[in-house]
């Protein structure tokens, strides 16, 4: 669809791949992979839109929102987002991709790198270990960073090429349709993230003759999760009215803190 | 202990807090943490030993999507120093970890809580950065804190070995200050998902937020769960969409 496809070669994928294994060193509970995300392709915008230049800025600013998915899925999600760009999608475009596939890939992720292919190797090591044999170690290390690295390469290198290849195959009217879905699918992916990735509850209890009426209790029959929805409610809010992000950060933070010092909420 | 071993113990204690950001070569785990701990102090296969013992007990602990890492290392690591140090047979394991498993709980509230929560000042000097097209001022914010966060997770070890009662004092805080602590930390994701949710929102997307949220919080589905649902609903509106254009 688009007029002006830019050259991506194999050498900008190669260096996004290096670059996406430090995805967690800035990780953090306010968003996560977002710094991570923007410096895995610092490289990539600074060919496209070349240095120092306002669309560079754009760029970096967009991709620092929230971002947070198992690392070893991000590949996937990074390879379409190289097509989608070479293909001239917004950043608003791509942000909406990012946030509609992170959540699922985190929920597939981390089952499968954690639960299933870690523990197969780390029970091999464990068996060797408790025998006393030193091979636990490279046991373990070894063949998951090889699975990791071949993996996180091939997902990388697949998503892009197939990614590619469906864009051009629609038409640019279709595509600007079909991306106003998946910004449909993204906000529907906040709202069921803002129920199972915030924490907040009340501890309250009143005491009615005796009867012990727990408070948590009573908003779970009417709205569970009140307390995480109104919370990010809040800071939706609170930007909407164009409160900069550090007074946002600071008057939620504050507010947490007082009142679970003061007991009327816990975590 | 000898302050050599102490240095080498805690060079090696940073390099697992660091592997927990990249390359994740899970070196962090109890069955590779511990053995090399044992190699420090002189006797790797003891180390081993105490790596199956400790290495099964958190087996099942699997880190999940959004929630804080819980904290095998330091448990499995202590726990070898206390074994070694102390000549204790393998049987002794189970009574070296009532001391190994509080400093643990420790490690994951100060690596976990404290360590992803200082990385939010370098968030937002990295808003500030990418607002000026500062790549080097980035890289060097994203690069800077993945390199600190390792030594400032293992100092907890340095604690330990020097001042055993201080490891454990963060448990006896003040219950009001904890409390405070863990309340902010269950909701500083929400100020990212807000962020976030201001950049993609439209009015007519408003549905959407309400479906994923109930579908979490009433029918309590996981996030494949609540996708795979709001995307055929989308499916629905896309169809209904396409007849609507075609009888125009």
């Amino acid at each position: 669809m688009a007029k002006e496809p830019i050259q991506i070669t194999n050498k900008d994928l190669w260096i996004i791949w290096v670059r996406q294994w430090f995805l967690m060193g800035s990780i953090n509970l306010e968003r996560w992979q977002s710094l991570g995300y923007a410096w895995t392709f610092i490289p990539l915008f600074s060919k496209l839109y070349g240095k120092d230049s306002p669309k560079l800025k754009e760029a970096l600013v967009a991709n620092m929102q929230f971002f947070n998915t198992t690392p070893q899925m991000a590949p996937i999600i990074m390879g379409l987002h190289v097509a989608l760009l070479e293909q001239g999608a917004t950043h608003e475009e791509i942000n909406s991709m990012k946030t509609a596939l992170m959540g699922p890939f985190a929920g597939i992720g981390d089952p499968l790198w954690y639960a299933t292919i870690r523990t197969v190797f780390e029970s091999i090591a464990i068996g060797l270990a408790a025998q006393g044999s030193l091979l636990c170690v490279p046991m373990l290390v070894v063949p998951y960073l090889a699975v990791m690295a071949v993996f996180m390469w091939y997902t990388l290198a697949w998503s892009y090429r197939g990614g590619k290849s469906f864009i051009q195959r629609v038409s640019g009217e279709e595509f600007r349709r079909y991306m106003d879905y998946v910004g449909m699918l993204a906000v529907g992916v906040v709202g069921g993230l803002t129920a199972l990735w915030v924490g907040g509850s009340t501890p309250l209890a009143i005491d009615i003759s005796g009867v012990k009426l727990e408070l948590q209790a009573l908003l779970n029959s009417i709205l569970p999760k009140m307390i995480p929805l109104l919370v990010v409610l809040t800071s939706f809010v609170l930007y909407r009215r164009r409160i900069s992000m550090v007074k946002v950060l600071l008057i939620i933070a504050v507010s947490a803190f007082v009142l679970g010092a003061l007991g009327i909420m816990g975590p | 202990m000898e302050l050599l071993k102490a240095i080498l113990l805690f060079i090696w204690a940073t390099l697992c807090y660091i592997d927990y950001k990249a390359p994740y070569s899970m070196i962090y785990r109890p069955v590779v943490a511990a053995p090399i701990t044992g190699l420090i102090l002189g006797d790797p296969y003891m180390g081993a030993l105490i790596g199956a013992q400790t290495g099964l007990i958190y087996l099942g602990v699997v880190e999940v999507g959004g929630a804080l890492p819980p904290d095998p290392t330091m448990g499995s690591i202590v726990a070898t120093i206390l074994m070694i140090e102390g000549h204790l047979p393998i049987t002794q394991l189970g009574s070296v970890l009532l001391i190994a498993i509080p400093v643990s709980i420790v490690s994951s509230y100060w690596s976990g809580v404290v360590g992803y929560t200082i990385p939010i000042a370098f968030i937002h000097a990295g808003d500030r950065a990418a607002e000026k097209g500062q790549i080097g001022t980035m890289t060097a914010l994203h690069l800077g804190w993945y390199i600190l966060s390792g030594p400032m997770a293992a100092s907890l070890l340095l604690i330990f070995i020097f001042f055993p009662e201080m490891a454990t004092a963060l448990a006896y805080l003040p219950a009001w200050i904890n409390n405070g602590m863990y309340t902010v930390a269950s909701v500083l994701t929400a100020v990212g998902l807000g962020m976030l949710l201001n950049v993609s929102y439209r009015p007519q997307y408003l549905g959407f937020f309400i479906l994923g949220f109930a579908f979490a919080a009433y029918f309590k589905l996981d996030v494949v769960g609540i996708v795979v649902l709001v995307a055929g609903i989308v499916f629905v509106v896309m169809n209904l969409v396409s007849r609507m254009e075609t009888r125009k």
